[in-house]
């Protein structure tokens, strides 16, 4: 017997080679992507210098010269720049985004929880909510709450007295309530409330020091929020007393002309936008809340109980920090959903990015490609910001298999 | 012997206490067990006592269901159902051509007819209702709808080399157990045999054109299409003579790089073969209706263009991004994952946007596409990203052993894919399918902020008519749009959640 006689490899032509060919298939679709992006750039400059646009970024220091309904405390008039048109637009997308993303979670997670009640009752009304307005476009309800429940309420003109002071009240200019003046002495408020919760994180950290230590448990939650709210309170006594009067007055609406004048205001398309962006999304994040619930299997709970410990504990040590697990990831994508969405502001003119920059600027300047480029890449940079932030939450949380 | 009292006899059961039976026994349980559950109940009770009779006044008993506008102004705190009435034509047609409606009709009964067949489950034949419903209603619904004369294009020689060529390489590529690839690759062979004999018989005869009737068969021939049309035909001469696998696939990918020049001399005009009239066939046309330009398009019928494009689009679009992004090519792999992330991560809205404001700028001077297909494109790209990664979770929950199972049967990467992997992988995702439709469906009204007037759009545009100014119109318009899309979209989350349940054997809690 010889070992000598095998075969030598059949030798195969080189076009049958994997990695070759990958190779090959590499560079063909390069080549295309390239090609296509040179195509659509030389097509862009051509018919852009056909239709005589302007390009590059210096459109950004021209004056805007149009109004913004919500400014959001930022300095701008029709004398500023378009640079300062972007920023406050994408300011007030961050802001609705924020009490969009708020709202949603705690409104998420009580309908989320209502519907694994016991009570038959708030389950189905749970059920009902979610079933509803799951399965409603964004869009109408966004129109149904501006067109046809604020737009229709009075208009200021009609209820109020020229000269009459309004502290609360609603009409179709907006929601307006007293708008606080934080005057001399003020800073006492903002001291307490940092040393408060400065105080809060020590003892937090002492508590769960001494309870590894000594197994004694300490009640942070309370003695945090007596000192997160009693520390300004005390400051607001003290500025008080050593001021002679209060810190803080407030600003009321008052009918002057035809509208009303000072007064804090929410407007009418912030209201309808803010309403219908948490009542949406959080039927989606009812949905994942109750799905994270039911995959923390039911023996975690026995186990708990025959722990010893009872139902509070069970929930708060066991159940939902497993939940969340489940929850966490999908809840980011709704986030993310709602700041995708809060772009609808457009169809009702809520002055969001979309709205101003990438339609009153993109009207007024023709600048196309600059203008989509950048509201996209706004949009794109907090996607990948929270993607990776995601990433490295889950490589936290997942669970260690050894 | 004593006697022990035995009972030898079961007792019957005590009945259970009547308080955990019945009537009684449910609601103590399910709506009276603790202090806190009666709160919930009331405070529940208390909302729908609120809220339902009112609604339902609302709706039905008090609401306006004959008249015109005035019985609407008259009653404002009640629906104005005529006014759907009145606007009902425009809902589902939008400015649709009113005499040519019948044709909107007919596609309308046939996709739910087609809907209907694919869902019950008994139906014979239901591959190909659903292969007919993916690839052939579309055709046929953008065909019908837009109307104007369908036939056959100018056929040309050149377009019949530029069709066939990847036709026959890509057939030859993936079907490599062709049992008669040599009868086949001999009659194309001779296709194209006479093909070339007519060319440079009529090129030698002098002839610069060749007409019969009005048809062109035949004018000026370049040098340079018949060095093109020798290629294929030396290739499927080497086929004919080798019928070897191997050889196979290197003349497939040689056709293929004739194809691609072939292509790539549309675009850079380099051979100027469109400068070339090789017509065989002047138009025939076979179907002739009236034109309805796209502008007219609108209403409930807009709302399912968009939505079944998208859908149809995007399902393979997806496929292939997701293989894309699961490939072990680092450039494919890189290229896919920025397409997904990228349409992923921009919202809707501005997508459209850049479809209908930017679009028309990428494209060659002279070309242009309208409104309601840019939109599509916008449509199409976008819905396929999402469908790429509903995909990718199917092709990642496949075990590793089923892929290398399929290599190990020495199957080829296709074939692995299209007879192991995506079958199983796509049936593990079919609620994630749905769910993405479901959002592609809602999504839709989007394209009312480009200025396409869909079911949304046409009910905005109602609203404002000043003749139905009525204070409860809006509401009313809302609420019935609302209504038809929540019917839709959960329909479609109730049938995606029963076929979860159907696929999901075992495994259950």
């Amino acid at each position: 017997m010889t070992l000598g006689s095998e075969a030598a490899p059949a030798k195969s032509s080189i076009i049958n080679d994997p990695q070759i060919r990958a190779i090959f298939y590499q560079i063909v679709a390069l080549i295309a992507v390239l090609w296509f992006g040179w195509s659509i750039w030389d097509n862009t400059q051509t018919n852009m210098e056909a239709r005589g646009i302007a390009s590059g970024f210096g459109f950004l220091e021209s004056t805007a010269g149009f109004g913004i309904i919500q400014t959001a405390g930022l300095e701008y008039s029709e004398e500023s720049t378009y640079g300062q048109a972007f920023l406050v637009s994408l300011i007030n997308t961050i802001i609705i985004a924020f009490t969009g993303v708020v709202a949603a979670t705690i409104l998420g997670f009580i309908m989320g929880v209502a519907r694994l009640s016991h009570n038959w009752l708030i389950q189905k009304l749970a059920t009902a909510y979610i079933e509803t307005f799951r399965n409603i476009p964004l869009l109408l309800q966004i129109f149904f709450w501006y067109h046809a429940v604020l737009k229709p309420l009075p208009s200021p003109r009609s209820i109020y007295e020229r000269g009459e002071e309004i502290a609360f009240g609603i009409n179709n200019r907006g929601a307006y309530m007293p708008d606080p003046v934080f005057g001399d002495g003020s800073n006492l408020i903002w001291i307490g409330l940092i040393v408060g919760i400065i105080a809060t994180i020590v003892i937090d950290k002492w508590a769960v020091k001494r309870q590894m230590n000594t197994g004694e448990q300490f009640p942070v939650f309370y003695t945090g929020l007596g000192l997160i709210i009693g520390l300004p309170i005390l400051g607001y006594l003290m500025a008080t007393v050593f001021m002679g009067s209060s810190p803080v007055t407030f600003e009321y609406a008052v009918m002057k002309g035809f509208q009303l004048d000072g007064g804090f205001v929410i407007i009418p398309e912030f209201i309808a936008l803010f309403i219908a962006l948490s009542v949406y999304t959080a039927a989606f994040i009812a949905e994942n809340v109750r799905s994270g619930i039911q995959a923390v299997s039911h023996g975690q709970t026995e186990a708990a109980h025959a722990l010893g410990l009872r139902n509070g504990p069970t929930l708060r040590l066991i159940v939902i920090p497993q939940a969340l697990r489940v929850i966490i990831p999908p809840l980011t994508s709704q986030y993310l959903n709602l700041t995708k969405n809060s772009s609808l502001a457009t169809a009702i003119a809520y002055p969001d990015l979309v709205s101003v920059f990438a339609g009153t600027v993109l009207n007024q300047t023709g600048q196309a490609v600059e203008i989509i480029a950048i509201t996209m890449a706004v949009y794109l940079s907090l996607s990948v910001g929270t993607s990776i932030f995601m990433n490295w939450y889950n490589a936290k949380m997942a669970l260690v298999e050894r | 012997m004593s006697k022990a009292y035995v009972n030898d006899e079961r007792h019957p059961d005590l009945p259970p206490p009547a308080s955990t039976v019945g009537a009684v026994g449910w609601m103590r349980e399910h709506l009276f067990s603790s202090p806190a559950n009666i709160l919930m109940t009331v405070v529940s009770i208390g909302l729908l006592a609120y809220v339902v009779p009112p609604m339902v006044s609302w709706l039905f008993t008090s609401a306006v269901w004959s008249g015109g506008a005035d019985a609407c102004r008259a009653n404002p705190d009640a629906a104005c159902w005529t006014f759907v009435g009145a606007r009902f034509d425009q809902f589902v047609y939008g400015f649709y051509e009113k005499t040519e409606r019948w044709r909107v009709d007919i596609m309308l009964i046939l996709l739910f007819a087609g809907i209907a067949a694919l869902v019950y489950e008994k139906t014979p034949g239901r591959k190909w209702i659903g292969m007919f419903m993916l690839i052939g209603y579309p055709i046929l619904s953008w065909i019908m709808l837009l109307g104007g004369d369908w036939g056959t294009p100018n056929i040309s020689l050149y377009n019949v080399i530029v069709v066939l060529l990847p036709i026959v390489g890509i057939a030859l590529l993936s079907y490599d157990r062709l049992p008669s690839a040599r009868t086949i690759g001999i009659v194309l062979t001779a296709f194209y045999l006479l093909a070339i004999a007519l060319l440079l018989g009529l090129t030698a005869a002098g002839k610069t054109e060749l007409w019969i009737g009005s048809t062109v068969i035949y004018s000026l021939v370049r040098l340079d299409t018949i060095i093109i049309t020798l290629i294929p035909f030396l290739g499927l001469f080497a086929l004919t003579k080798s019928g070897e696998m191997e050889r196979r696939g290197t003349i497939g990918i040689a056709m293929l790089v004739v194809f691609a020049i072939l292509v790539l001399g549309f675009f850079f005009d380099l051979p100027a073969p469109s400068s070339l009239d090789m017509t065989l066939v002047d138009r025939v046309v076979v179907v002739s209706m009236v034109e309805v330009p796209t502008k007219q398009w609108g209403g409930f019928m807009l709302t399912l263009v968009i939505a079944l494009t998208g859908i149809v689009a995007s399902l393979p679009l997806g496929v292939l991004l997701a293989l894309g992004r699961r490939s072990n090519m680092p450039a494919i792999r890189v290229l896919c994952v920025v397409f997904i992330e990228f349409w992923r991560g921009v919202p809707l809205i501005t997508v459209l946007f850049m479809a209908s404001v930017m679009l028309p700028l990428f494209l060659p001077p002279g070309v242009s596409f309208d409104q309601l297909l840019r939109a599509l494109i916008g449509v199409a790209l976008f819905s396929a990203a999402y469908m790429a990664e509903v995909v990718r979770g199917g092709l990642q929950a496949i075990p590793k052993g089923q892929y290398e199972g399929a290599d190990s049967l020495g199957l080829t990467y296709w074939q692995k894919m299209r007879l192991i992997i995506l079958p199983q992988a796509l049936k593990i995702v079919i609620p994630g399918i749905v769910n993405t439709f479901i959002g592609l469906f809602k999504d839709t009204t989007l394209v009312l902020i480009i200025g396409l007037f869909d079911l949304l759009g046409a009910v905005q545009a109602s609203i404002a008519d000043p003749n139905w100014n009525a204070k409860s119109v809006a509401y009313t318009g809302y609420v019935f749009t609302a209504f038809v899309f929540w019917v839709c979209c959960y329909g479609m989350s109730q049938y995606s959640r029963y076929l979860e349940r159907k696929l999901h054997t075992g495994h259950k809690r």
